[in-house]
């Protein structure tokens, strides 16, 4: 038996056929609108999760690469304070070695004395010196770490170790402190020996400048370990920034390959839809106008 | 009836005919008209004369006018229909409820980046206050977007809950006409003929309560109909159980106090009110709990300047996710440092780090997974049945428009068909008129010819 046609029904499945085109129409309109494959997790599920989890991956890599940033710059300036200690703890020495010679009158010693006075304080203020208002070397303390307390050098910061998360699993401490690179805690501050330094060269005693020498040595050893500390952490955060760096592209392209629509595909889709629609509209047209009542007389 | 029962043989076919066009015409009229069954005339021949030669026919009567109404496609489009209200209401509830947590660009994941981010940067520099005032920024910002989702959700519940009390009422006075109809039938059934009108309306109102609440029928056989939900009367003959809704456990009561199952619009309603809903807003609560604990127990570690870290969020256990708020708004008591000093660590950020190390740790869900995942869990489960209450939809739209097709196929009217049928009967309507002028002619003969031999 074929089956009955009736005109509710001719009516009814064209109305139906139609908007069911023009919602598919409408989708891809709005897909190219955004330019979002994905509006609502329902319209699928998988991709959502992984968008999400690659979102909470950018946003982690975007703000290691400022830890990375910040720690880079921390552990730049102060390896260039350390640099100068170095500097003047070279001629110090050589004013040392110089003043051992017993060609040197007590005038020259006077003068060298003087300018192993004026290195000290020039290695306080390095020892002292703060970047954005945070000293470099007392831990997490906000104090200037190196102070004279009644005639001696004192240590007042702690011995806090700044960290810088520069990826999921690297965690660089990016400072030194004052203690170690200046001697407070080996019982040998560079203040103190240079202190001493100074009163032998005004007192004459040239035997006693072998010993400071010595102690000067010493106190080289330990800026350049600490030098080396900070270089060591600076290449660290220099190769995770550039392992962020690479890890961010790929992150982007997965999110968009993930999220984004393709825009030659579905500008094509839409394309297709448009005239699928136009066709429906013209079955439409044509399936409602045939009538036996046109025919019959 | 001796002589000539021809003239009446004749008008009885005439009468046939010019009712048959009438119902036609009735037709063609109604061929729009929603719930309208297609009626056909049924002939059938009168009863014989005997003659003494034999039986002679006396011509045509009505029997009916009949609907042509099959009770199967009725019985599959309401059943098809009533599972498409349970799964469309269900899922277009459960889509705004996915609008309601706004992923992903303005959801909950979005806002624990931005707090990661924030804890992060104070780290780096922990007495800025800058970074400080941004912490508790963001601590708020991700609070009132917890108390958002629990408003939205609250709302949506307020919502689905007065569109089912809406259902209920509408079925009740669908019910009480229904009752009313079954009624005027019985009255109706007393004169001869089926009261097809009636019967077109109770079938509309059929189908609307197979798709509010998923009821069944039953045909008595007395021309009345009962209607009843899971084996449980609501209407039988004229009388009518009303049903009502007990908002604090959404179970919908017959009047003698029996727990309805109630299937179509009604039953989406009921599902999402009593299980996604509730699974929902019990998950966004544990979220909000977890969030909170967290962020405490590690904050809690840590010292400000003026002592030992308390609370960052707080909220009441009965309530979590609607109550959520930052503890405090002064900065300065943000616990960055992992000791109290003196002198005091001003620049430990640890306890700051460590905050910001949540963003992958696993503490939520009794220390299984991290925030962000029990987050992202909580968006894909709610998508995963959004999408599949989705497509449910839409597979049971397809079975509903082939059970609606197949119903309007045999119930409704062809346009074509009834002017064929029109075209058939003004024939029979003409052959009877030329048979009455045949008969009449021969009278003519025996009355003015007969008997006039050469005149």
């Amino acid at each position: 038996m074929t089956m009955r046609v009736t005109n509710r029904m001719m009516v009814e499945s064209a109305v139906r056929r139609m908007s069911a085109r023009l919602a598919s129409f409408e989708r891809t309109q709005n897909a190219l609108a955004t330019g979002k494959r994905i509006l609502t997790a329902s319209d699928d599920v998988a991709g959502m999760n992984r968008a999400l989890s690659v979102r909470a991956g950018l946003a982690a890599t975007a703000q290691a690469k400022r830890n990375a940033d910040d720690g880079a710059m921390w552990v730049e300036l102060a390896d260039s304070r350390l640099a100068s200690v170095v500097d003047g703890l070279q001629r110090v020495r050589e004013l040392a070695v110089s003043a051992r010679n017993p060609a040197a009158n007590a005038d020259a010693l006077e003068a060298i004395a003087n300018e192993v006075a004026e290195l000290r304080e020039v290695f306080l203020s390095a020892a002292n010196s703060r970047h954005r208002g945070r000293p470099l070397f007392s831990g997490f303390v906000a104090d200037d770490p190196v102070v004279d307390v009644g005639g001696t050098w004192t240590y007042q910061g702690d011995n806090g170790q700044i960290t810088r998360r520069v990826s999921d699993t690297d965690v660089v401490t990016i400072n030194v402190t004052a203690d170690e690179v200046f001697g407070f805690s080996d019982g040998e501050d560079l203040f103190g020996i240079l202190d001493d330094l100074e009163t032998k060269l005004r007192t004459g005693d040239r035997n006693g400048i072998g010993a400071s020498i010595d102690a000067l040595d010493r106190a080289m050893g330990r800026v350049l370990e600490a030098r080396s500390r900070l270089g060591a952490a600076g290449s660290r955060i220099e190769a995770a920034r550039f392992r962020a760096d690479a890890e961010e592209v790929t992150l982007r392209a997965q999110l968009s390959s993930v999220e984004d629509v393709d825009l030659a595909e579905a500008v094509m889709e839409l394309q297709l839809q448009e005239v699928a629609y136009q066709a429906a509209q013209g079955a439409l047209a044509k399936a409602l106008q045939p009538s036996l009542a046109a025919f019959l007389r | 009836m001796t002589d000539f029962s021809a003239l009446h043989v004749a008008l009885s076919g005439l009468r046939a005919a010019q009712l048959a066009m009438d119902v036609a015409a009735n037709n063609v009229s109604n061929a729009q008209t929603p719930g309208y069954t297609r009626q056909r005339v049924d002939l059938r021949a009168r009863l014989s004369r005997t003659a003494p030669e034999g039986q002679v026919g006396l011509g045509v009567e009505v029997a009916d006018v009949a609907r042509v109404r099959d009770r199967f496609l009725d019985l599959r489009y309401r059943g098809a229909d009533s599972a498409l209200g349970s799964v469309e209401v269900r899922a277009e509830l459960l889509s705004r409820a996915e609008l309601v947590l706004a992923e992903p660009d303005a959801g909950l994941t979005a806002e624990l980046n931005e707090l990661w981010d924030a804890f992060e940067d104070l780290s780096l520099d922990p007495p800025d206050r800058a970074s400080r005032i941004a912490v508790i920024n963001q601590l708020d910002s991700i609070a009132s977007r917890v108390n958002d989702v629990s408003q939205g959700l609250g709302d949506l519940r307020a919502s689905a809950l007065s569109s089912l009390e809406a259902t209920l009422t509408e079925t009740n006075d669908m019910l009480q006409r229904v009752a009313d109809l079954n009624a005027a039938i019985l009255d109706a059934s007393a004169r001869p003929g089926t009261p097809n009108d009636l019967l077109d309306q109770r079938d509309v109102l059929l189908d609307r309560l197979a798709r509010s609440v998923g009821a069944s029928f039953l045909d008595e056989g007395n021309g009345t109909v009962r209607v009843m939900i899971g084996g449980i009367s609501l209407v039988a003959g004229t009388e009518v159980r009303e049903l009502s809704l007990d908002s604090s456990t959404m179970q919908i009561l017959h009047p003698s106090g029996v727990a309805v199952v109630a299937g179509g619009d009604a039953g989406g309603y009921q599902q999402f009110l009593t299980q996604d809903l509730v699974d929902l807003t019990g998950r966004i609560d544990q979220f909000a709990t977890d969030l909170a604990d967290a962020l405490n127990t590690v904050h809690a570690s840590g010292f400000s300047p003026s002592g030992p870290g308390g609370d960052l969020l707080t909220y009441d256990p009965t309530a979590p996710a609607a109550t959520l708020q930052v503890a405090f708004t002064d900065p300065d008591l943000l616990a960055t440092a992992s000791s109290a000093g003196p002198p005091f660590p001003t620049f430990d950020g640890s306890v700051a780090a460590a905050l910001a190390n949540l963003r992958t740790q696993p503490a939520a869900l009794g220390g299984t997974v991290s925030l962000e995942e029990s987050m992202r869990a909580i968006v894909s489960d709610l998508g995963t049945q959004t999408a599949s209450a989705q497509l449910g939809a839409s597979t049971q739209r397809d079975l509903v428009t082939a059970a609606d097709v197949a119903r309007m196929a045999t119930h409704g009217v062809s346009v074509d068909e009834e002017l064929v049928t029109l075209m058939e009967y003004q024939r029979m309507y003409e052959a009877a008129a030329r048979t009455i002028t045949a008969v009449d002619e021969a009278l003519d003969v025996l009355i003015n010819r007969t008997g006039v031999v050469g005149r």
